[in-house]
């Protein structure tokens, strides 16, 4: 094994080791680096000379210090990872964006507008298109589906749009770690070290062995694997110590999270070493955990959405908790630009919602105590739980930004994971009602039998048939789609706000009783928002579930243009099973992907 | 259902940060999941037997949708699968809530131990 010192600081690969100073340039050899399989820790490597001591590295491309599938929850106690996790990394993304630039990201109105602006809009082109090319009436079902891919072009298109945002936010990261500025038109390479990273950055914008910033923050990519290992020289230095003991400390506080997190990484690996990367998300989390590790933390002591300075609302907040003023009045003066906002949010909507009642539905008045009573509950348990006994160990703006947590991010991410597993579980049914299908073909109802009951006596039949088949996608659904997804979502939620009430420099000067307190509001406060907002969806709509088959059925209609009967037999029952009850929308799609399936066997029998 | 699930997740994170006992978080969350998911479970499970039991199928379960405007308060079904999945939620409930005060004690003592050895090993270091 021989070791030659690379004097242009280039790494194998592509790779260099910019932070690295002239006195740690490390020795490679160049015949023994080969990527890690996965294995991001350092192992002592027995030295072959004296001194000084050679140990194995591993660093990644683009010289962060993590790699970009190190896991959103590698570190349990690492608050900021989970907030990448909604908006798909909106927040924190707006985040780095102040933080590295000074400015502040588009204001959420605007997005707001430009959201409600594409919702309205392209239905209206869609009629205007429709009505135009058909004389007469249109077709409602012709324009539902080119409104809905209308929709699908206009999502990829801001997609787009915001990977060009990104990836000049990265290239602007990459600026500061590396400690001098990218060009990115030069092509001459000479020897000059200026030149050099030159080339190192178009080698980096051209994906010529690493990774290129627009690659990573695509909608949907394909990353290649990021690790590099190498041996170099390491003076000893009791960092290199203490960093050991937070490796082998982070090692046993090893969770489930990290070890689903490893799971799917070994899945995504396995087949083409390639990790799928969504919207950037993991990339947006990588550039967040290496501005912690570059800047001080308090550069980070903002507010999300309204980036809104600790600094500004604390002195506030201790200024009632050192008078003791149990005044509600008290409270709300100290509040923050983000609790502000959440509380007129809700009062708008309230308006929004009660002039929306007074003007299409009957019963207005029943019908307003209704969402009066679901918003009054989660306010009668968050006074029993917080404010009666328990104001002080946590303060009203902490759990107004966590019951706003609750309502808009625990919910969105529960629907979209349940939607996400309930799929594996339709999806086991429908092979058994298919593979009993053809078992016995005469039993199952033609589809174009419009007479409802059919449908209902053959699943009746099947179910007293296979009574432990629907037992186990129950105890499925309720305890894998429902339970572990909403009380995974709730904890996420709770966790990923970050508030100087759960500051750890804090909670040490304080009692460990008013510590367990506020985290036992905190998680109830979240819970009450879930609670909210999922009773608001029974109230307007059909729930969680429904809303995850009405997503399944929606995405039929897109994806699937050539079994357009089908997905509009799904449609049509997705309509009728607003008027009706007991056929599920579960059962809707078993029949109707199981008629689709059976469409082409010989015998012919359904005419779909 | 899910307040109490939270609280008694809270038991078990508090454990995990202010304990540190060494919990992990799927441990601290799993009573609560467990909970939760026999309070889906038997209402899906009853909703099954109701379905497959049902007589006479058309009248039932094609029946329009109760809504607000064809039913007043109060006029709500309670035929035995709707008692049942009352009953059951409740009992479940009340479970969840024991098991929340019983767990907080517990936790509550444990806590007061940990301040009082806090305190006596401040009081020897003063000493």
């Amino acid at each position: 094994m021989s070791f030659s010192t690379n004097s242009n600081q280039q790494g194998p690969n592509g790779v260099f080791f910019a932070r690295l100073s002239q006195a740690e340039m490390m020795n490679v050899d160049d015949n023994n680096n080969n990527n890690n399989d996965g294995n991001d820790d350092d192992d002592a490597v027995p030295s072959l000379s004296s001194v000084p001591p050679l140990r194995q590295v591993t660093t990644y491309h683009d010289d962060f210090s993590t790699s970009i599938c190190t896991g959103l929850f590698a570190n349990p106690y690492d608050r900021s990872s989970c907030c990448i996790t909604v908006c798909c990394g909106t927040l924190l993304q707006d985040l780095n964006y102040h933080i590295v630039t000074g400015q502040r990201p588009v204001p959420w109105w605007k997005r707001l507008a430009v959201g409600i602006a594409v919702l309205a809009l392209v239905p209206t082109l869609v009629v205007v298109a429709v009505a135009t090319v058909t004389t007469g009436d249109p077709d409602r079902e012709t324009t539902v589906r080119y409104t809905l891919r209308g929709y699908l072009i206009a999502f990829l298109a801001l997609g787009i749009y915001g990977t060009h945002q990104r990836k000049a936010l990265r290239l602007r990261i990459l600026q500061d770690i590396m400690g001098q500025s990218i060009v990115m038109n030069t092509t001459t390479t000479t020897t000059d070290n200026n030149d050099i990273s030159t080339s190192r950055s178009q080698r980096r914008l051209d994906g010529c062995g690493c990774y290129r910033p627009s690659k990573v923050h695509r909608c949907c990519s394909c990353v290649e694997r990021d690790i590099v290992t190498s041996f170099r020289q390491i003076p000893y230095d009791t960092s290199t110590d203490e960093e050991e003991d937070q490796i082998r400390c982070r090692r046993q506080q090893i969770d489930i999270c990290t070890i689903l997190w490893q799971f799917l990484a070994i899945l995504c690996c396995g087949c083409c070493g390639c990790w799928w990367n969504c919207w950037g998300v993991c990339a947006t989390a990588q550039e967040h955990r290496e501005l912690r590790r570059i800047l001080p933390p308090e550069r980070f002591a903002l507010d999300y959405v309204t980036l809104q300075p600790y600094i500004e609302y604390v002195p506030l907040l201790e200024q009632v908790k050192n008078r003791q003023d149990a005044s509600l009045w008290g409270h709300t003066k100290a509040l923050s630009k983000l609790s502000q906002s959440i509380l007129w949010g809700i009062a708008i909507a309230l308006l929004v919602v009660t002039v929306n009642i007074f003007a299409h539905q009957s019963q207005p008045v029943a019908r307003l105590v209704l969402v009066v009573a679901t918003l009054g509950q989660s306010m009668l348990v968050l006074y029993l739980v917080h404010w009666r006994y328990h104001r002080f160990d946590l303060s009203l703006d902490a759990i107004i930004k966590l019951f706003g947590a609750g309502f808009c991010f625990a919910t969105g991410t529960a629907v979209v994971v349940e939607l996400l597993t309930s799929m594996i579980g339709n999806l086991v049914l429908i092979i058994t009602v298919v593979f009993e299908v053809v078992e016995d073909p005469f039993d199952i109802p033609d589809a174009n039998d419009t007479d409802p009951t059919d449908n209902l006596h053959f699943l009746q039949r099947f179910a007293r048939q296979h009574i432990f088949t629907f037992v186990i996608f129950s105890a499925f659904n309720a305890f894998v789609v429902a339970s572990l997804t909403e009380e995974m979502a709730k904890y996420f939620s709770f966790w990923m706000v970050e508030h100087p009430d759960y500051d750890l420099q804090r909670q040490r000067e304080q009692s460990l009783h008013t510590t367990a307190a506020s985290i036992t509001c905190g998680m109830v406060a979240v819970s009450c928002g879930f609670a909210c907002c999922e009773n608001f969806l029974y109230i307007f709509g059909e729930g969680l579930s429904l809303s995850g088959g009405a997503l399944f059925t929606i995405l039929s209609l897109i994806v699937r243009p050539v079994t357009t009967r089908c997905a509009n037999s799904q449609l049509a029952y997705l309509l009728s099973s607003r008027t009706y009850r007991a056929p599920s929308l579960v059962d809707a799609i078993v029949l109707s992907s199981a008629s689709y399936l059976c469409r082409d066997s010989k015998r012919g029998y359904l005419q779909t | 259902m899910h307040p109490i699930c939270a609280a008694i997740q809270s038991v078990g994170i508090c454990k995990r940060d202010v304990e540190h006992d060494g919990t992990k978080l799927g441990q601290a969350i799993l009573p609560a999941i467990v909970l939760h998911g026999l309070f889906d479970f038997w209402l899906m499970l009853l909703s099954v037997i109701a379905f497959i039991h049902a007589p006479d199928l058309p009248d039932q379960t094609l029946a329009p949708v109760a809504t607000y405007d064809d039913k007043e308060a109060g006029e709500q079904d309670l035929d035995p699968p709707s008692l049942s999945s009352l009953a059951i939620s409740f009992v479940i409930v009340a479970v969840g809530l024991a098991y929340y005060f019983w767990a907080s004690q517990q936790q509550r003592q444990r806590l007061n131990a940990m301040m009082a050895a806090q305190d006596s090993s401040l009081s020897l270091a003063l000493t």
